[in-house]
């Protein structure tokens, strides 16, 4: 049996799906965190599997998320459907299972959060009159598998809406019936679909020519699509207007009176006033700062313990020279170098996911809505940007949301460039090792948003974006975070972390040290004639104006484009900081080059995934050139002042505002040429 | 009558949807006809709605194809 489990966006779905199947697929408090079929077997029971499918509102796709759900529903051959639906806005979301009724689809109902409803919900009546098994659920509920699973076993097509007898409908219905059968659909859902000019289903049956394909309003008196601009939208709005009236009915007793969502309006009041700005950038800071500062004496003590720990082998006389120095360097010393930032990484997680579990960060959509829009984004983007903090690759492919296709290719182009958790790592490595502040790791962050913004104003340069997007996206209630989602979201990224520095980290760490402690000639021991530094020299005159061009940095370099962890192993494999940076100024050149530099293996085939093969290699090209442009501009300004000893924190912000400049420099250009154009065009 | 952005009303009522084929069904889809509005939040290209049942974040060109009966609020 394959069950589908669909329903709006954020209202559960994959919190039912990780109860049905036992799993730990991620879950949120905001919109959009499913984005592709997950499907699994239902725990317990026997060929019994479930998809979950991403949130849409209706079974007309506007976005490539919601076109997969309709394709599911539609044409997946589900047994059955597992309609989520959130009891605080049950009016809305029936709107999407009168869709499903119309399909004459096996459904089940389950109503959801209903801790968070005052009074009595009648499950019964509603269950009477939809015609479908209905069940109620809440997180803090015991696991409803059981009693889904029945509902399951019981469940049936709703009943018929009482819509399809109206006059007009029968006479459309009775028009589509063979065409609709002919494709798979059933013809009261063809007919409702083709009143309200959607164009996959008049492709499908055929008919696309009635709905109008202009650009532009046509000018044709009677042309229903154009004439939506002016307001006259009466018959295609008719299918609605004919569901809600029915959702009315339906929900006509069911449910206790509402009360006014107090809590979420007042912190909205404060969080979304005038204050909006500040206090989004205050809260990010404070990320910043907790997880630098309380995460650095775990850090030390982690640090010393892999010291501890690779210590016996000094006097292991036995054992051979290299397997010594391959325990020692390649796997303790390399490995210990990562996972001793394990806990910032944490922080990290645990300060995002309380963000995103308490609602704030929908917020951030509508908070950076403002400042995004000056760059061809929505604020929809700041979600990606922000996700992005802790792994790039899940950060591009969260883009999919985004519905305009040039801002949903230009979001996970940019993505990228915002510092990832494994780059925080190598910042947090390097400014440990050279003394130096908290304020340069928060510098690192403020390049690489200044660098997404530039590359993003010279991508409206060539070109504009067809149609500004836009932003309707529902904000969810403000909820005290639930510390078992919260731990669930903190521990499979720190199990991914972990997970990865076991596998891809140990391998390229061993890898590099074959080929940097061998050399063809001598066999172990191969120094500066190993295999690894023949290669590399050849490099390494590239890397000389940016203060890093010897062998093992450029392999600490060449070794990040599998996962950007091992740039920080590499390094401490190849005799660490000291060995590898000739001084500050070019530690934080190589930091400013490892912020911007290709992304990961992962990431870049995500970004071939979302936006195609020549997008990841694009931004190849685009991000070694940041890297390169930024960290010359630092290390030249660095060098030009060498004598004075706070030098590094003002070459720095020279390296920042360069970057921010040029990003309003670019955008002030095309302030100017759009003018120009206006001011031509009148 | 008059258009959100307007600003003369805070809340009121959704009497039409304008808007191209695509925001237009997404507006309806959403429950946004005949509902009745109140707005929390402005800023320069969107603004916070709340539409009784839910909140949403509606950009301005969004807003633009709402035709509303204020309260006179």
């Amino acid at each position: 049996m394959r069950i589908a489990l669909c329903g709006n966006p954020n209202v559960g779905k994959t919190t039912v799906f990780n109860r049905l199947t036992r799993s730990d697929a991620p879950v949120g408090n905001w919109h959009g965190v499913t984005v592709d079929v997950r499907t699994k077997k239902v725990w317990g029971e026997k060929d019994v599997f479930l998809s979950d499918l991403p949130g849409t509102y209706s079974l007309t796709a506007r976005t490539a998320e919601e076109a997969v759900t309709r394709d599911g529903i539609l044409f997946g051959g589900y047994d059955v459907v597992i309609f989520v639906a959130d009891v605080n806005n049950l009016r809305r979301n029936l709107y999407l299972f009168a869709q499903l009724a119309e399909c004459a689809v096996k459904t089940v109902l389950v109503v959801n959060m209903m801790d968070e409803v005052r009074g009595k919900v009648e499950l019964d009546v509603l269950s009477k009159r939809l015609g479908v098994p209905v069940v109620g659920t809440s997180e803090k509920y015991t696991n409803p598998k059981d009693e889904i699973m029945r509902a399951v076993k019981a469940a049936r097509a709703p009943s018929r809406v009482p819509y399809a007898s109206s006059a007009e409908l029968v006479g459309a219905v009775g028009r589509v019936r063979d065409s609709a059968l002919k494709n798979g659909l059933q013809p009261l859902f063809a007919a409702m679909k083709l009143t309200e000019r959607d164009g996959f289903i008049a492709d499908k049956l055929g008919v696309a020519s009635d709905v109008c394909q202009a650009s532009g309003p046509c000018g044709g008196i009677n042309c229903a699509d154009c004439g939506i601009s002016g307001f006259s939208s009466a018959d295609i709005d008719a299918p609605a207007r004919l569901r809600y009236a029915y959702i009315d009915r339906v929900l006509d007793g069911v449910l206790p009176k509402r009360g006014v969502k107090k809590i979420t309006d007042k912190i909205d009041k404060v969080v979304l006033g005038k204050l909006a700005l500040p206090i989004f950038f205050a809260v990010m800071a404070a990320v910043f700062v907790i997880t630098y500062q309380l995460g650095k004496p775990l850090s030390d003590l982690l640090l010393r313990l892999t010291e501890l720990c690779a210590r016996p082998l000094d006097n292991a006389h036995s054992i051979p020279k290299w397997a010594v120095s391959l325990l020692q360097d390649g796997v303790i010393g390399g490995v210990g170098a990562v996972i001793a930032f394990l806990p910032q990484v944490t922080l990290l997680f645990i300060l995002t996911a309380l963000l995103q579990d308490s609602g704030y960060m929908s917020r951030v959509a509508f908070v950076t809505d403002g400042f995004f829009s000056r760059f061809g984004l929505s604020g929809r983007a700041a979600f990606s940007m922000i996700l992005g903090l802790g792994c790039s690759a899940t950060a591009v492919l969260s883009s999919r949301g985004i519905a305009d296709r040039t801002a949903r290719y230009r979001a996970a182009f940019v993505t990228p460039f915002c510092p990832c958790s494994a780059r925080l790592a190598v910042f947090t490595a390097v400014t440990a090792y050279f003394g130096l502040n908290g304020i340069v790791v928060a510098a690192m962050y403020v390049i690489g948003f200044a660098a997404a913004l530039a590359v993003l104003k010279i991508m409206q340069l060539f070109k504009k974006s067809a149609r500004s997007e836009e932003l309707l996206m529902e904000m969810p209630t403000y909820r005290l975070p639930c510390a078992r989602r919260v731990f669930s979201v903190v521990w499979r990224n720190v199990a991914a972390f972990v997970v990865r520095v076991g596998t891809v980290v140990l391998c390229v760490n061993v890898i590099m040290w074959v080929l940097s402690s061998f050399s063809v000639a001598s066999g172990f021991g191969g120094g500066e004639t190993s295999i690894m530094c023949t290669f590399a020299s050849f490099i390494a005159p590239v890397f000389a104006p940016l203060g890093f061009g010897n062998w093992r940095a450029v392999t600490a370099l060449i070794s990040g484009v599998a996962a950007k962890e091992t740039v920080v192993s590499v390094i401490a494999s190849l005799g660490g900081m000291g060995e590898v940076f000739g001084s500050t100024a070019a530690a934080v050149s190589f930091l400013i080059f490892t912020c911007l530099y290709v992304p990961c293996a992962a990431t870049l085939a995500s970004l071939a995934k979302e936006n195609g093969i020549k997008s990841a290699l694009l931004s190849v090209a685009v991000h070694t050139v940041a890297a390169y442009t930024v960290s010359f501009i630092y290390y030249r300004s660095a060098m030009c002042y060498a004598y004075d000893k706070n030098i590094f924190y003002i070459a720095i912000a020279v390296a920042a505002a360069v970057t921010v400049l040029t990003a309003i420099s670019i955008y002030a250009v095309n302030h100017v040429k759009h003018k120009r154009k206006k001011r031509a065009a009148a | 009558m008059n258009n959100v952005f307007d600003g003369l009303n805070d809340s009121g009522v959704i009497e039409a949807i304008g808007g191209d084929a695509d925001t237009h069904r997404r507006l309806v889809d959403m429950g946004l006809l005949g509902a009745k509005y109140s707005v929390k939040a402005r800023r320069k290209n969107a603004a916070l709605i709340d539409f009784g049942e839910f909140s949403a974040v509606v950009g301005k060109t969004t807003l633009e194809c709402l035709k509303t009966v204020g309260n006179g609020k």
